[in-house]
């Protein structure tokens, strides 16, 4: 099988699709070029004239909402119930205080030494209330969602799905670095690097793994950092303390029945920082995390690595 | 006419040119400042655009907006995805990889 891919820019990283016929590569991107745009639209915190900023202004009322976006915030809150509330949709309102309150490319235009940021916990996404009857969500007075981690992971899934039914073959999505695959692979699987960060060319990936099905996510502390008064910060907060969490990981990745699952894991592995490989290894979950000095620990099947 | 009164109309006709030439040069510099600060401004948001694009590309047949399914557990009790035994396991490989995973 001859593997082809095309990758377009959005959300400040990279995403791409994968196909396994060269014929259908077309409809593919076409797939993930309007998945993407429909997360946008839905989704952005940064978009005047997205229904997540509107949802967020509603104060404490009920908005009218897409059936996507309460398919997201649905998808969001099972996850924060699965892990506890270290993946928590409400924290929204802690990375605004933060500082993370522009997209990635405005962060980094403006002089973050003038930023003075606050910590404020989140850990309310048991009172958001999603009504498909109606087509409403209203969210608790004061809270602000991001549905950065699990959106992502969730739409690939979704368009890798979506794409290998439309097209009778193999499909691998990637948004950010959050992968799904769908349909027959090609023979060995669908070869994926690992990375600090997602935009490094895959020739220059020295882990490599194989998968047939399900996704990979990765989360890390290296990429998404703003500059403030008290230093540099990461995006991934602890929803316990709305402030980043500890960086004892610089890249964790997991693998999945799905790509939603591996984010999940992973976001969660990052916010957890020494506990992580406990609680993976707890669950079964296969991951490989990195440390900030490059050691990495293999949990729950993950290849182990050779020393170089 | 006196001396007297051509020296005070020419002098009355020079304050005149004078003022006009004044108003000629401010409004001048409040027209590039302004030009400028437009400039400016059609800059920065060009520079947002096209580094964070939103996907410009029109497109048509959009992805049917996806049902609540997948890959979560429905139900008010839902199994936590990670207590299920996990059907990706990776396996290592020394092929050319498709696409990175990593930090975003």
């Amino acid at each position: 099988m001859n593997v082809v891919s095309s990758s377009v820019r959005a959300f400040g990283s990279t995403s791409l699709v994968a196909v396994t016929d060269p014929a259908a590569l077309r409809q593919g991107r076409r797939m993930l070029v309007g998945g993407l745009r429909q997360l946008d639209l839905a989704c952005s915190r940064f978009r005047r004239d997205s229904e997540l900023v509107a949802l967020n202004d509603a104060n404490g009322e009920c908005a009218q909402t897409s059936a996507l976006l309460r398919f997201l915030i649905t998808v969001a809150v099972r996850v924060a119930e699965q892990t506890d509330g270290l993946v928590d949709p409400t924290i929204g309102r802690s990375l605004r205080l933060a500082g993370y309150d522009r997209s990635l490319v405005r962060l980094e235009l403006r002089d973050g030494r003038l930023v003075r940021p606050a910590f404020d916990p989140a850990g309310r996404w048991r009172e958001i209330v999603v009504d498909d009857a109606s087509g409403t969500v209203r969210l608790p007075r004061g809270v602000e969602l991001d549905l950065g981690a699990t959106g992502k992971a969730a739409a690939a899934d979704r368009i890798a799905h979506d794409a290998a039914a439309a097209t009778g073959c193999g499909v691998l999505v990637s948004i950010g670095g959050d992968i799904a695959v769908a349909g027959s692979g090609p023979a060995g699987g669908w070869v994926i690097g690992i990375a600090d960060d997602h935009t490094m060319s895959p020739e220059r990936t020295g882990t490599r793994v194989s998968i047939a099905s399900g996704g990979i996510a990765s989360s890390g502390t290296r990429v998404r950092r703003w500059l403030t008064s008290v230093g540099e910060l990461h995006h991934i907060l602890d929803p316990r303390t709305g402030a980043p969490a500890r960086e004892t990981w610089s890249v964790v990745s997991v693998a999945a029945s799905s790509c939603l699952d591996a984010n999940a894991a992973s976001t969660a592995a990052v916010v957890l920082g020494p506990d992580a490989p406990g609680w993976l290894g707890a669950r079964a979950v296969p991951a490989r995390l990195e440390r900030p000095d490059g050691h990495v620990v293999a949990v729950a099947g993950w290849p182990e690595e050779r020393a170089a | 006419m006196s001396d007297e009164k051509i020296r005070a109309r020419d002098q009355a006709l020079r304050r005149l040119r004078r003022h006009t030439l004044n108003a000629g040069i401010l409004a001048l510099g409040l027209t590039g400042a302004l030009a400028a600060f437009v400039g400016l401004k059609t800059k920065t948001s060009s520079v947002a655009q096209s580094t964070e694009p939103a996907v410009t590309h029109t497109v048509s047949g959009l992805p049917v907006v996806p049902a609540p399914t997948a890959t979560v557990s429905s139900g008010t009790s839902p199994q936590p995805a990670s207590q299920s035994p996990p059907q990706t396991t990776p396996s290592a490989s020394s092929s050319a990889p498709v696409a990175v995973s990593g930090g975003s």
